[in-house]
């Protein structure tokens, strides 16, 4: 097998079945694609709902609204630019964002034009972090949370799977500006990353602005979102077992920013690591520690992300993680590093 | 400061018909007040150049052709104006306030602190559909509004005045493409064809950017060449419109940097403030050439 599945990773090779059956029911246009899902819904429900791809179209919504189904090709600025003008004429564009090259390539559109003039489109972002693992850095979205934060007007949510996903997706349409919605990479490459979706306790109801309690410790809370929280909460786990009390923040609210559950984190564990398959510079972990830098001076933290170096060393998902120092074991080690410092 | 002045008819113009020669006489007057108090603000923004070359196609625009109501900026059944560059936005400004989108006075104000007239068109001035300014993204702008207009069933034409520097932007050619696939008859991109950058050295010297009508078709869009100063010819291109059924239009409109002001057609200073780059009695002269060409 040429497959990354040859590369040792025992689990991968049973997942890609699991990985190609999704695929298919994606291609055939099965409710399976929440995305999908979610469109078609929202298009029956109000008539201003288009869709914007890149080489992206929805072949079943754009033979049920030929008039709504704009695709401009692999062109990302006209993407961003031709959602503007559709939005000011008053459709709500649902915008498929492909990370990086939204918003890399295109972010003057997004800056300039979709959120200065307080558009009502949504983009939903795909393939964060490492997620392109094997197709090297051109494809690897390292920098996406960082270049959305610093862009006003624009609200920025996150989404862990499909359930929380339709919620935030929900969210995101009630609000009428700019909205960023960061679907969780599962989304696009089920499991390729060998690691199984961690039974999370319930989700808490979906609130634009509040992050989420996975759980609370007193000994150090992780600030996490997306991929990381699967290694995040097996971390989380085996840290529990040894009677290590951790606390996880779900960071469902990128931007605004959830301040008030981080000074929560700091008052009740002293202590907070940010993990997330981002650069550590700009994206959440910076954002915490704006926080505790103006509110809470002296809580000890620690980053956890792309030490702000492009990754060369790929291989599929999980070992590009590990090249970069991103799994359990290390989460474990940072945690035990930062009660140190307390 | 220059003083201001004031033309005497500020009337919407749709109403009555009139003949063709007084029709063409009345927007010729129009577009010899534009430059004039074009130039006058010229004190102090940036662009007169841009603002002298496209005043003939703001006149016929802004005083025959496009339906829009000053009193109701958001009326849903207008036309939509977009000032591709965002600069030399003088000529635009005064016909607003002339038509009664914002007061008249307001433009002695122009720049100022909290003043809603920027250097380069914002929707703060109220009438101005889209802040403009990063230059190359009009023709994606456009396009999706007037995509938009069509699918909401609307009536509104959609009028892109564009630079021809902008044209190098990669970003005008997205743009195109996506407008020549789906074909929207309700949009008029206009390039103002002054073959001048910002940098007074000329288009083709900088970046290339003839056959520009072929390049133009070649993406899908109808193309029709004018003499952008020539009142009558830019009536009879707009009065056409579509140029073609089911496909885009495009007006290349030749015009002269500068135009109206012989100093600047043959010299280099388009791009400066008056009042504070050059001597000033250079604003006069120009000032005074332009009344008495009347």
């Amino acid at each position: 097998m040429s497959s990354p599945a040859s590369s040792g990773h025992g689990l991968l090779k049973i997942n890609l079945h699991k990985q190609r059956d999704k695929v298919n029911e994606i291609a055939l246009g099965s409710s399976a694609n929440v995305f999908s899902e979610k469109l078609h819904e929202w298009a029956a429900r109000d008539a201003r709902v288009c869709y914007v791809g890149v080489d992206t179209m929805d072949s079943e919504f754009e033979r049920k609204y030929p008039n709504r189904a704009f695709d401009v090709g692999i062109a990302e600025q006209s993407e961003l630019a031709l959602a503007t003008g559709l939005a000011l004429s008053g459709l709500i564009p649902i915008i498929q964002g492909w990370s990086p090259f939204t918003p890399l390539r295109n972010f003057d559109q997004l800056r300039t034009y979709l959120c200065r003039h307080r558009c009502n489109a949504k983009i939903i972002s795909w393939t964060l972090g490492l997620a392109n693992c094997s197709h090297g850095t051109t494809h690897h979205d390292l920098e996406s949370v960082a270049l959305y934060r610093v862009v006003p007007n624009l609200t920025v949510l996150s989404a862990f799977d499909d359930a929380q996903f339709r919620q935030a997706f929900d969210a995101a349409m009630a609000i009428n500006g700019p909205v960023a919605l960061l679907g969780c990479p599962e989304h696009y490459a089920p499991g390729a990353d060998g690691l199984m979706d961690p039974e999370l306790p319930p989700h808490p109801e979906y609130v634009v602005g509040q992050s989420q309690w996975l759980r609370r410790g007193t000994d150090a809370t992780i600030v996490t979102y997306g991929s990381a929280i699967r290694y995040a909460w097996k971390a989380a786990q085996a840290l529990d077992a040894d009677g290590i009390n951790v606390g996880m923040i779900h960071t469902t609210a990128i931007k605004p920013f959830d301040v008030k559950i981080i000074e929560e984190a700091a008052r009740e564990s002293g202590a907070l690591l940010t993990v997330e398959e981002q650069s550590i510079v700009g994206g959440v972990g910076s954002a915490v520690a704006e926080v505790l830098a103006e509110h809470w001076p002296g809580v000890p933290m620690i980053r956890m992300g792309i030490n702000d170096v492009f990754v060369e060393d790929v291989g599929d998902w999980t070992y590009t993680r590990q090249a970069v120092g991103l799994t359990d074991h290390e989460v474990i080690r940072r945690v035990h590093e930062l009660m140190d410092q307390k | 400061w220059h003083k201001l002045i004031r033309p005497k008819s500020c009337s919407m113009p749709q109403s009555t018909p009139i003949d063709q020669n007084a029709r063409i006489t009345r927007l010729q007057t129009k577009a010899r007040f534009l430059r004039i108090n074009s130039l006058a603000l010229n004190n102090r923004t940036l662009h007169a150049g841009g603002a002298l070359s496209s005043a003939d196609i703001l006149a016929v625009l802004f005083y025959d052709v496009l339906h829009l109501d000053p009193k109701n900026p958001v009326w849903q059944d207008r036309d939509i104006f977009i000032n591709s560059r965002g600069h030399a936005c003088e000529p635009l400004y005064v016909a607003m306030a002339d038509l009664g989108f914002f007061p008249w006075q307001d433009l002695e104000q122009i720049e100022d602190f909290g003043c809603h007239l920027h250097g380069l068109s914002a929707t703060t001035t109220p009438g101005i559909e889209v802040s403009m300014g990063s230059l190359g993204t009009g023709i994606s702008i456009a396009t999706g509004m007037a995509l938009g207009l069509r699918t909401q069933q609307r009536p509104g034409r959609v009028f892109l005045l564009s630079g021809d520097g902008e044209l190098q932007e990669g970003l005008s050619w997205e743009g195109a493409l996506c407008a020549g696939k789906y074909g929207p008859e309700n949009l008029t991109v206009i390039v103002d064809r002054n073959k001048y950058q910002s940098t007074d050295r000329g288009t083709e010297m900088v970046m290339p950017l003839e056959p520009l009508a072929d390049k133009f078709t070649a993406f899908g869009f109808a193309v029709r060449r004018i003499d952008g100063h020539n009142i009558g010819q830019i009536l009879d291109a707009f009065a056409a419109l579509p140029v073609e059924s089911g496909r885009p239009s495009c007006i290349i409109a030749d015009t002269v940097k500068g135009k109206g002001v012989s100093f600047l057609e043959s010299g280099h200073i388009h791009c400066g403030r008056f009042g504070r780059d050059y001597d000033p009695k250079i604003l006069d002269l120009a000032i005074a050439e332009l009344e008495g060409s009347g």
